[in-house]
């Protein structure tokens, strides 16, 4: 035994001092070296993919498709299908698509968009090297949560994207009361404190980084937030739109799009396009400009209507093949009413309505808006000239006519940017102009029917249906069909996505709860009352 | 690597000790390369060389866990043991530079058993044995959940790369390592010259610090948080009776009854959290949830809307309305049971085993789908009528309900299953000059029955995958089937 116990103990006494307190080499093993830390990553990167998500999911369009497309452009008659799927032409609800622009998982605005653009904002904060970028991160977030407060009244804003941050794993449903006051607050700061002598945002993809640009995108997005406010709180709209006159967009060079880029399939190329050209189903064949579109474009000669409108662009319904032998000719452009289905009955049947012939008679959006890497129009200068045109009539800010038309000018001239085919001769316009020039006594009606017809041809109707929710322009007729889940009105928001009631069920019952009219389809945001 | 020392001691005639230490390292890292090609420049010809666009991803992954332990044994004659251990691990999943936190956890543990039939032994006792244990143990989490990072998408924007926090759950630099405690006692009995045996044994066992990903709204930016949250407690019996009523040269009976009861309990989740729903039916409007006070499991659907006078509430268009979401029972049977006998006469032997489940819930997307697209008896009912002031049709009624009020789908998965018979015929060995030890060839019938059963269309035993246990969808129903099993022994 004596022998024995002296090689034991120091056995053992090896193997534990060979064990403990060797774990020094912990804090690299559990560091991913794939990735990178706040430290040694540019916060550029995170503008570009938040820039790039504004225009829709990296995952095969997902929002884009179900909220932009199969809800907006139909409910506000931009286009017009047949696809049974796209419940929003006929105003019935699919809570799953309703919930899309909310998103879930990975997919969709908070997920896609939110995140990034917190991050951006949170970790730029204080940092000299990053002093613009910072800046231009505010007001893209508020460019951002915007449109999210806009899809559904309510929503997570002050601890939206913050979870890192905050730790906070519920986030609580801001007032869109008290989110309007503070996107107010955030852009007119932001836009303050950009600074053209400081760094250039190597990221940006809406103006290469160019500061002047951004602060005049700055102003004109200030008049939109505080336009928004018309039919609830007209001062706040005044004081705004009378704080950025002469600060706002100047040109159709001042436009913020994004280029679009074939090389990252999905992730990269253009949202609308992509559903456009059948990538997911027969959109291709059975989506069409409505025909209250059309119709508007037809009733005043708009040069516009033979640009953006093409018939006998897809043949068959199985092939996805563009007809190069398309027809742009003005006068055979033809509209497809909405609410319109291939059920057989009559009256619903779109082969029983009188306007019908065959689908490729119906127009479809040019192949030159639709291209994959064609660009997704953010905001434009003709939608700032519009808001000004109406601050004029409302509060005389300047003068009503003189931005009425500039801003049809531009939303005529800005289409070379989709494509050259779709110039549209500055002689055409004048004449277009002149054949329709401004009348005072119906300046509300043009002005938001022209915007209505520019953010549509933008193919942002998500931008579409807010200001005709605010406007109440153009006037729409409601369409008719069985089992709709409004009474057959015109959709007003977006219901809650369901997601949140296991998410964040207690945040989610008390804002479901707030919804004047209810939380579904026909309840009213705060400024739409 | 694993070292171990160890030694018996004798001292005197009764008493033997056993020290044993050891240690042991394990590291393990991964690296998956992910190659994806598009657009192909050759239509037809599949090699990542032929793509357009070609874009490649790196995902490692690198864990070490340090361990050191010792155990002494200690046993008194042949009738009393008893084993005392302790263990350290430090975890390098739960590491963030900068900072110095607890990477390890200690856990020691004890345990006696004590024959007494060595001692005392009565005519009717064959054999007595009682015995009691306690002890700890840990875990820690998956590699890089304590920073936040960031990460490049495999593709550029026209040459811009596109960064993200690449995190989907919140990352927490706090992180400890949880721990598990057990207590349990038991007895091992056999009566009648050993024809009748009965184990017990009864446990006690909370778990605490328990990592999870703990959901959140997307809305936050993250899917969940990583969390050191959660206290649970499973409390039960298990019990075995074996007995042999028949035993004779030409003919034996053994028959066996088990049982076991588990009474689980969710303590406590994240801070403020009363409720994590761990996973969703892909019908949508089904759920299994973890909630406070309620056992682990529960699964959740959605009740009707009620009005203040206890009406039922609608939507617009007249549709039942959806309420709260409301947890309906606990996915995991809390009672489970088996009974089997097994008679031998000469050669032949014949098995029959019966088993059950009881007191667990389950939500049948198969029903879902039934009502959504009108295959449900449920939904005959005015199928050509109208619902309502907006006269909707049936299957917009029905649709709508099934989404809106999805409780009717949670139905009890309790079950009583003939599980299995078999039939068998063990060949005389003097048939192969002893060459072959055993030659068995038995017909196995399998799901023969139901005995008890409460759902109506699905398999109560019909949950995709263990994750997701209380969610079923388009399950195949069981199938009885039939086999013909040879085996020999050589």
């Amino acid at each position: 035994m004596k022998r024995i116990f002296p090689t034991y103990t120091l056995l053992s006494a090896a193997i534990l001092a060979v064990a403990s307190g060797c774990t020094k080499s912990f804090d690299d093993i559990n560091t991913n070296p794939s990735t990178y830390s706040q430290a040694n990553f540019d916060a550029n990167y995170l503008l570009t993919t938040a820039q790039l998500g504004y225009t829709g999911s990296a995952d095969f369009a997902y929002e884009t498709w179900r909220a932009n497309l199969i809800y907006s452009s139909t409910m506000i008659q931009g286009l017009s299908t047949v696809v049974s799927y796209w419940a929003g032409d006929k105003y019935l609800l699919n809570e799953s698509y309703t919930a899309a622009y909310w998103g879930i998982n990975t997919d969709g605005a908070y997920a896609e968009q939110v995140k990034p653009i917190t991050d951006l904002v949170q970790s730029t904060d204080g940092k000299v090297k990053y002093k613009n970028l910072h800046q231009v991160g505010r007001i893209m977030r508020a460019l951002i949560m915007e449109r999210i407060t806009d899809l559904y009244g309510d929503v997570p804003y002050s601890q939206a994207g913050m979870g890192y941050y905050t730790g906070v794993i519920t986030p609580k449903y801001d007032k869109q009361q008290d989110i309007y006051t503070d996107l107010l607050k955030e852009v007119s700061e932001a836009t303050a404190a950009l600074d053209p002598t400081a760094d250039i945002p190597s990221g940006d993809v809406f103006y290469k980084g160019n500061i002047q640009q951004w602060q005049r995108f700055g102003n004109s997005l200030l008049l939109r937030i505080a336009m928004r406010l018309t039919k609830v709180d007209p001062a706040t709209a005044q004081k705004y739109a009378t704080q950025v006159q002469g600060k706002t967009m100047q040109s159709d060079a001042d436009n913020a799009f994004v280029l679009h880029d074939v090389s990252g399939a999905r992730v990269t190329q253009n949202r609308n396009s992509q559903i456009l050209l059948g990538d997911g189903g027969q959109e291709n064949y059975y989506v069409k400009w409505s025909k209250t579109f059309i119709d508007f474009l037809k009733s005043t000669n708009d040069p516009r209507l033979s640009k953006i409108a093409v018939t006998q662009l897809y043949l068959k319904d199985v092939s996805k093949d563009q007809n190069p032998g398309a027809i742009a000719t003005a006068a055979v452009q033809k509209g497809m009413p909405n609410g319109k289905d291939l059920s057989g009955r009559a009256g619903f049947d779109i082969s029983t309505d009188p306007t019908y012939t065959s689908f490729p008679d119906y127009s479809s959006p040019s192949p030159g808006m639709i291209k994959r890497n064609g660009p997704t129009f953010i905001f434009t200068y003709g939608e700032s000239e519009l808001l000004l045109a109406e601050a004029a009539q409302r509060w005389g800010l300047g003068s009503a006519a003189q931005h009425y038309a500039a801003g049809v000018t531009s939303a005529c001239s800005y289409l070379s940017q989709y494509d050259p085919t779709l110039t549209v001769a500055a002689a055409d316009i004048s004449t277009y102009l002149t054949a329709n020039p401004y009348n005072a006594s119906q300046g509300l009606q043009q002005i938001n029917s022209q915007y209505w017809a520019l953010t549509n041809t933008m193919l942002d109707f998500y931008e579409s249906w807010s200001n005709w929710r605010r406007s109440g322009y153009p006037t729409l007729t409601p369409v008719v069909y069985p089992n709709n889940a409004t009474n057959g009105q015109i959709p007003r928001r977006f219901p809650y996505p369901i997601s949140e009631t296991t998410t964040n069920p207690d945040n989610y019952k008390a804002a479901s709860a707030a919804v004047p009219g209810g939380d579904n389809l026909t309840g009213r945001v705060y400024w739409d009352k | 690597m694993d070292g171990l020392v160890g030694k018996s001691f004798k001292v005197g005639d009764s008493f033997t000790f056993t020290p044993n230490l050891g240690a042991s390292y394990r590291r393990t890292k991964s690296e998956t390369l992910q190659n994806i090609g598009n657009n192909l420049a050759i239509f037809g010809v599949n090699s990542l060389n032929n793509a357009n666009d070609k874009s490649s991803q790196v995902f490692p992954s690198d864990q070490e866990i340090q361990s050191v332990y010792g155990s002494l044994d200690l046993s008194y004659r042949e009738y009393l043991f008893v084993t005392a251990t302790t263990r350290r691990d430090w975890f390098s999943t739960l590491a963030t530079p900068g900072r110095d936190n607890n990477l390890g956890i200690t856990y020691p543990g004890v345990s006696a058993s004590f024959v007494f039939s060595e001692l005392w032994k009565p005519d009717f006792l064959s054999f007595g044995k009682i015995r009691a244990g306690y002890s700890r143990v840990g875990q820690a989490t998956i590699p890089y959940q304590t920073q936040l990072s960031y990460a490049l998408l495999p593709v550029t924007l026209n040459g811009r790369p596109l960064g993200t926090p690449s995190n989907a759950n919140i990352p927490n630099s706090n992180l400890l390592p949880s721990s598990a405690t057990e207590l349990e006692v038991g007895t091992e009995l056999a009566f009648v010259q050993n024809r009748v045996r009965l184990d017990l044994t009864a446990y006690k066992k909370k778990s605490s610090n328990e990592i999870v990903f703990a959901p959140a709204s997307i809305s936050s930016g993250y899917q969940g948080a990583v969390l050191n949250a959660g206290e649970m407690e499973n409390k039960g019996v298990e019990m075995l009776l074996t007995v042999l009523p028949v035993k004779t040269a030409a003919f034996t009976w053994t028959s066996s009854l088990n049982g076991a009861y588990n009474k689980n309990t969710v303590l406590s989740l994240a801070a403020g959290q009363t409720q994590s729903v761990y996973a969703t039916s892909r019908s949508g409007v089904g759920y299994v949830a973890q909630i406070v006070g309620k056992p682990f499991g529960q699964v959740m659907a959605y009740d009707n809307k009620y009005n203040t006078d206890g009406s039922i509430a609608t939507t617009t268009n007249g549709v039942p309305a959806r309420g709260d979401l409301t947890a309906y029972g606990t996915a995991f049977h809390p009672l489970t049971g088996g009974w089997s006998n097994d008679f031998t006469m000469g050669h032949f032997n014949l098995g029959v085993l019966i088993d059950g489940k009881f007191g667990g819930k389950i939500f049948s997307a198969t029903d879902y789908y039934a009502t959504v697209f009108g295959l449900r008896k449920e939904t005959l009912v005015n199928r050509e009528g109208t619902f309502g002031t907006d006269k909707i049709d049936a299957a917009t009624y029905y649709g709508t309900l099934a989404n809106n009020v999805s409780k009717d789908f949670v139905q009890d998965a309790s079950f009583i299953k003939l599980r299995q018979v078999t039939l068998g015929y063990s060949f005389p060995t003097a048939m192969f000059n002893n060459h072959i030890q055993r030659l068995t060839l038995s017909l196995v019938a399998r799901n023969l029955a139901f005995l008890m059963r409460k759902t109506d269309n699905i398999d109560p035993e019909g949950s995709y995958n263990a994750f997701s246990q209380g969610l079923e969808l388009g399950g195949v129903p069981p199938s009885k089937t039939y086999g013909l099993n040879l085996s020999a022994k050589f």
